[in-house]
């Protein structure tokens, strides 16, 4: 890592540079001049890429206000969600809702906690909620009853007083907090699935993918960080194993990694077993992949560890364990909270290829909407794909977005 | 661990405390669980595979595949073996052009990403934003069912470009090369041009580290190719042509067909990769140090100078690895055309199990053939890697 120097005694050698925008601040003149048009060739390309620029932004906002016909999505908005065989009777409707209430309340009162410990503004603590609940509207808006409206309100009710206990607990108490957020989430996921943990085939849409996601990383990640270490040992044989399991693995794509979990797992079970569910088989097949990647995110967070610490430990006399639990371990996983949410979204992205073997997730959804009577062969296909398209893109860009802040915060990569 | 020479003999170290001794039983019984389970494993796949009738070795890759490859002269008679190695050059063609593609388009965003024109800078981290938070599976299937399918015209109402090019959603048709009576004398011609401006280039190098004076060996380079090709060209009289596509009612003659699943897949991953490369080629060229910039403008050089012999030469460095992880990535992305019909290995292996192909032994084909492609990618990394390395003190 490069170090800059920034000064000998009190002689500034490099100036920071002026900030780009507050020059301009007065003077959109110069601001003009200096962004748009600074050159005969600069001037060629704004004109250019601008008219490009205003020809699509009209044509996208003829689609979204005119042209596009987004009936379909709105009438395929419970499948998206949920999947196309969920049960529609009440109490099979109401568990995703209980479970997205359990965790805006986990989320509002971890934001709530934090927004204490750090003493920041309240736009501050809001803000990474701001895309989500502009979902949650956008989502609400496109409902044909009353009830999912009515429950949405309920939760951003919840999410609010949620955040306003959080900021009422004081931080000397804060400690352990983390179990009551385990708890939501263990609790949530409980009452998706009922007793047995696993997921079963009905499920589709968004709650699959979602679900997929989050049990995938949870599950890898003591798997990723186990081969980590096997990757950094001395003892050759633990050595190899991982590093042969890891470039496995990092050498084929997911789907075919999918595919042999739906067509050859079977194969090696004891005979006469019942191979578990489609989704369970694929969940089993996407903690196998992810666990390699995470092994080598968490190996970058040890590797990061500076070389002082251990021979601190060494010098102290502390165990190889304690090293590993007291020391090395805390520090590694700051620094690979990042690398974490990275892998998470990815993830959430990939479980688009269970389409690819079958189960109806959202693009599944999609397809299969779209060869009901009533849509068939109208092309409803660009819309229900550009919805699907937002969906993802707003978690995915409000994740990575968070994730590059946690990034800033603590100076990961910063000594 | 070690002790040196006590002057009191210690008491002898217990056996459950030998180091050594601890470390060898510890991994020897961690082999032998893992060598156990797999054997388990595999025991457990011969006696399912008997049971269920089917072939326990190899041997099924000999028997015919059964179906038709589009776009390709395979025949369903044809052996399994035969049409993975069709997959295979599928899988090569669209993974090597594709890296091409997404490398340029890749690096001009990149760049573009940190052009002083605001508009420039804004349509480019627009484009990453947009492409980087979307799941490319979702690009491949809309670039297939929505732009092929959907937006291009049956064939009875192909759209022609200028009488160049015929878009249809059954395939689209470019003009292409067509050789004639001495076409291979003209390739002959062409290679030896090849080798005749190598040397030309080598000579310019020379010059260059002798007297200094520029090189401009690949202007030299490309020259000698063209004057020598143009004579061969004339000599023996026009040895290749261009044959455009012509459409009749539902028939095409002329050009070359493009399959609309390798244009869709081609385009969706080569979308998506560039916007992954962008981001790649901005951290390289940001990670540059300011100073080298501050002393190209020292030296008085070209903005092009500044660019093409400080900054990028600087930059390739760090882009190397995660380069070759992108390059990678593509060639495990094109795996996706199995959803929309390009039979590349992994179609041709999901239609192979399908038929009767045994799962098990065709995803274990299919995953040592995608295996040869990673390490193939990284041992090349590795190379360049290792000779562009900052030789460190």
């Amino acid at each position: 890592m490069t170090e800059m120097i920034t000064g000998i005694g009190d002689m500034p050698i490099v100036e920071a540079p002026p900030k780009p925008y507050g020059r301009f601040r007065d003077n959109p003149r110069g601001w003009l001049k200096a962004n748009l048009f600074g050159s005969k060739i600069n001037g060629i390309f704004t004109i250019v890429l601008g008219a490009g620029l205003l020809y699509a932004m009209a044509r996208l906002l003829k689609y979204v206000f005119i042209s596009g016909r987004w009936e379909v999505v709105r009438s395929g908005l419970t499948s998206m969600m949920i999947g196309l065989n969920y049960p529609r009777d009440t109490a099979s409707l109401t568990k995703p809702w209980i479970a997205v209430g359990l965790l805006a309340a986990v989320g509002g009162l971890a934001t709530g906690v934090a927004l204490r410990r750090r003493g920041s503004t309240w736009y501050e603590a809001a803000r990474p909620w701001l895309p989500v609940v502009m979902v949650g509207a956008l989502l609400a808006s496109l409902t044909e009853t009353a009830t999912p409206k009515l429950l949405a309100a309920v939760v951003v009710v919840i999410l609010a007083i949620a955040t306003v206990i959080g900021t009422r607990i004081p931080p000397e108490r804060t400690r352990r907090i983390w179990i009551v957020y385990w708890l939501g989430v263990v609790v949530a996921a409980f009452a998706l699935t009922g007793r047995e943990l696993g997921a079963p085939d009905n499920w589709g849409g968004l709650l699959l993918a979602l679900y997929v996601a989050s049990f995938g990383i949870v599950i890898s990640f003591p798997l990723g960080l186990l081969l980590a270490l096997g990757r950094r040992s001395k003892l050759p044989v633990v050595h190899w194993l991982s590093v042969l399991y890891i470039e496995l693995i990092r050498g084929v794509p997911l789907i075919t990694l999918l595919f042999a979990g739906d067509l050859a797992l079977r194969f090696f079970l004891p005979v006469g077993t019942e191979p578990p569910g489609r989704i369970m088989r694929s969940i089993i097949m996407i903690v196998l992949f992810s666990a390699a990647y995470l092994a080598e995110i968490v190996r970058g967070g040890l590797q990061a560890v500076p070389k002082g610490q251990l021979e601190a430990c060494q010098s102290l006399a502390l165990g190889q364990f304690t090293t590993l639990r007291r020391v090395v371990l805390p520090q590694a996983l700051r620094s690979v909270l990042p690398g974490l949410v990275g892998q998470f979204i990815s993830l959430f992205k990939d479980t688009t290829l269970l389409g690819i073997i079958g189960l109806r997730e959202l693009i599944g959804v999609a397809e299969t909407i779209t060869s009901y009577d009533e849509f068939r062969n109208q092309g409803y296909l660009p819309e229900l794909l550009t919805f699907v398209g937002l969906l993802f893109w707003v978690c995915c860009y409000s994740m990575s977005k968070a994730s590059r802040r946690l990034e800033t915060r603590m100076g990961v990569g910063v000594r | 661990m070690n002790v040196t020479a006590p002057r009191t003999p210690l008491p002898a170290v217990p056996i459950w405390r030998n180091a050594l001794l601890v470390r060898i039983i510890v991994q020897a019984a961690l082999l032998a669980s893992v060598i156990g389970v797999l054997l388990y494993l595999l025991s457990n796949l011969t006696t399912n595979l008997k049971n269920t009738g089917l072939p326990t070795g190899y041997g099924y890759l000999d028997q015919p595949y059964g179906s038709d490859i589009p776009f390709s002269s395979f025949r369903p008679t044809q052996s399994i073996w035969d049409a993975l190695k069709v997959g295979y050059g599928n899988t090569v063609r669209v993974a090597s052009v594709g890296i091409l593609v997404s490398l340029v388009l890749g690096v001009i965003i990149g760049v573009a990403r940190l052009s002083t024109n605001f508009l420039v800078r804004t349509a480019a981290t627009l484009y990453v934003e947009t492409i980087r938070n979307i799941p490319v599976y979702l690009l491949v299937f809309a670039s297939f069912f929505v732009i092929i399918q959907q937006s291009l015209p049956p064939i009875t109402e192909a759209f022609e470009w200028f009488g160049t090019t015929v878009f249809s959603n059954r395939g689209i048709y470019v003009p292409w090369l067509d050789g004639y009576a001495n076409s291979g004398t003209f390739m002959i011609v062409l290679g030896l041009g090849l080798v005749v401006a190598a040397v030309v280039a080598a000579w310019r190098t020379k010059r260059f580290d002798t007297t200094g004076q520029p090189h401009h060996r690949l202007l030299w380079g490309l020259g000698v190719i063209v004057v020598i090709g143009l004579i061969g060209y004339i000599a023996l009289s026009a040895p290749v042509g261009v044959t455009t596509p012509e459409r009749d009612g539902r028939v095409v003659v002329g050009g070359i067909a493009v399959n609309p699943s390798y244009a869709a897949l081609l385009i969706a991953l080569s979308l998506y990769t560039a916007s992954h490369i962008a981001e790649i080629v901005r951290g390289g060229i940001q990670a540059v140090h300011h100073g080298q910039t501050e002393a190209s403008f020292a030296l008085n050089l070209t903005a092009f100078q500044r660019i093409r012999l400080v900054v990028l030469p600087q930059a390739f460095r760090i882009m190397i690895p995660p380069l070759a992880n992108q390059f990678l990535n593509i060639t495990k992305n094109s795996s996706l055309a199995v959803a929309i019909g390009y039979y590349e290995i992994t179609r041709v292996t999901q239609t192979a199990a399908n038929n009767a192909a045994p799962a098990p032994q065709a995803y274990s084909i299919l995953m040592l053939l995608y295996l040869s492609f990673s390490l193939s990618i990284s041992l090349v990394a590795n190379i360049i890697n290792r000779q562009l390395r900052l030789e460190s003190r």
